[in-house]
């Protein structure tokens, strides 16, 4: 067995001594690191890019319909407006009080025994209508009071089959002083008032629920205006 | 660890130094901010959707709307059709004298009352007229309400007076209070 002899043992020494040095070390641990931060860097920097270009893409998106969106939002409010105005004309046109069927009413109730000497009326509130009609005149005949009684109930009657609420009472009822002339006879007269409150049309409808007032606008905006009436 | 002399301590020592300096950078003001700033544009992005939903079916209702105005549109046309151009004061009297002289009523007096904006409809008015007829027939007179009536949709009467006249019973004396919408 030969024996070997390491003449360059310090050397060895010095290099091994090189090779662990805890600097040298240390500088690569730190730079594996530095360049695993650097990849993590450039991956959210990349994450970030592709959000802003989200963003980007997004702000252009709604820079464009934002002008779009507010003249929409104008034409809608003012279509709205017009809408309600309209759906309020329309309903005062329909829902007016028509008096001269009140007034071909009354003229077909009142029997010849009886002659009118002023008739007025009132109509009040909107939707629904309070109404209030006075019948003054006189009545002859051999009852004459009993002709104002019927002309009275008739008018109850009639009224009731076309309004609602009706009531039809006397204000006043006396016994005429004068005679007059009927069918060649003088006969009694009775002075009398008759005073006819009854309701026309509808209670305006109370305020809407939400839901409803989107139904209602859909319905009203379909529904064409008669205007023929 | 037998072999680490003063001199190896010393550069260990540095070096994690070095390596918290590092670290603390890096994330205080490399990845750090830029995980902020990311964490911002997503917020924006998030905050935008919202808006650009209700922008877009602001639009889907605009188009919706394209389709309901033009009934709406003609309506008001044609009721403001009904409305003669200028004062009321100048054309109202005149039509309505002209349809109770067609109904056999030579004379007739219109004169305004009250004049009020209406709150419920922008942009109009509605006006009371006070209307004397100072001798009619009873029955013809039925006849030309119903043609107000029927002819001038913007008219109401609100009331109505009919009284006999003393010196000839068979004609009577009336007065009408009407309203009238105007522009």
């Amino acid at each position: 067995m030969s024996l070997r002899l390491n003449l360059y043992h310090e050397i060895h020494q010095a290099r091994s001594a090189r090779k662990r040095d805890p600097l040298k070390i240390s500088l690569y641990i730190l730079g594996g690191v530095v360049a695993g931060f650097a990849a993590l860097y450039a991956v959210e920097l990349g994450r970030y890019a592709s959000v802003a270009r989200e963003l980007s893409r997004k702000q252009a998106e709604f820079a464009k319909l934002e002008p779009e969106a507010a003249a929409a939002k104008k034409r809608e409010d003012s279509f709205q407006e017009t809408q309600k105005i309209n759906t309020k004309l329309v309903k005062g046109i329909e829902d007016r009080f028509y008096w001269a069927p009140v007034l071909q009413q009354v003229a077909t109730l009142v029997p010849r025994e009886v002659q009118i000497n002023k008739l007025s009326g009132e109509v009040q509130g909107t939707g629904l209508r309070k109404c209030q009609l006075t019948v003054d005149g006189l009545s002859a005949g051999g009852d004459p009071r009993r002709v104002a009684e019927e002309l009275r109930q008739s008018i109850a009657e009639s009224f009731a089959k076309t309004f609602r609420a009706v009531d039809v009472k006397f204000r006043n009822l006396d016994d005429g002083s004068e005679l007059v002339m009927l069918d060649g006879r003088q006969s009694p007269t009775a002075s009398f008032a008759i005073s006819v409150n009854f309701e026309s049309g509808e209670e305006p409808a109370t305020a809407p629920a939400p839901g409803a007032r989107k139904k209602a606008r859909g319905a009203a905006a379909n529904s064409e205006p008669d205007l023929s009436k | 660890m037998k072999n680490l002399n003063k001199d190896h301590i010393q550069k260990i020592a540095l070096g994690s130094l070095m390596a918290i300096g590092v670290v603390y950078g890096y994330f205080d003001f490399l990845l750090g901010p830029l995980r902020a700033k990311t964490r911002s544009t997503a917020a924006s992005v998030t905050a935008l959707d919202p808006e650009i939903s209700k922008a877009n079916a602001q639009m889907l209702r605009a188009k919706a709307i394209a389709k309901e105005a033009p009934p709406v549109e003609a309506s008001i046309a044609t009721i403001n059709g009904m409305i003669p151009e200028g004062a009321p004061v100048a054309w109202f009297p005149v039509v309505i004298n002209d349809l109770f002289k067609r109904a056999g009523f030579e004379k007739s007096t219109t004169k305004l009352t009250t004049e009020a904006a209406d709150k419920e409809l922008a942009g109009y008015r509605r006006i009371t007229w006070a209307i004397e007829l100072p001798k009619v027939d009873c029955l013809a007179f039925g006849a030309a309400v119903a043609e107000l009536e029927n002819q001038e949709p913007l008219v109401e009467i609100q009331s109505v007076a009919i009284e006999t006249l003393r010196e000839d019973p068979e004609a009577q004396r009336v007065l009408l209070t009407v309203n009238n919408i105007v522009k």
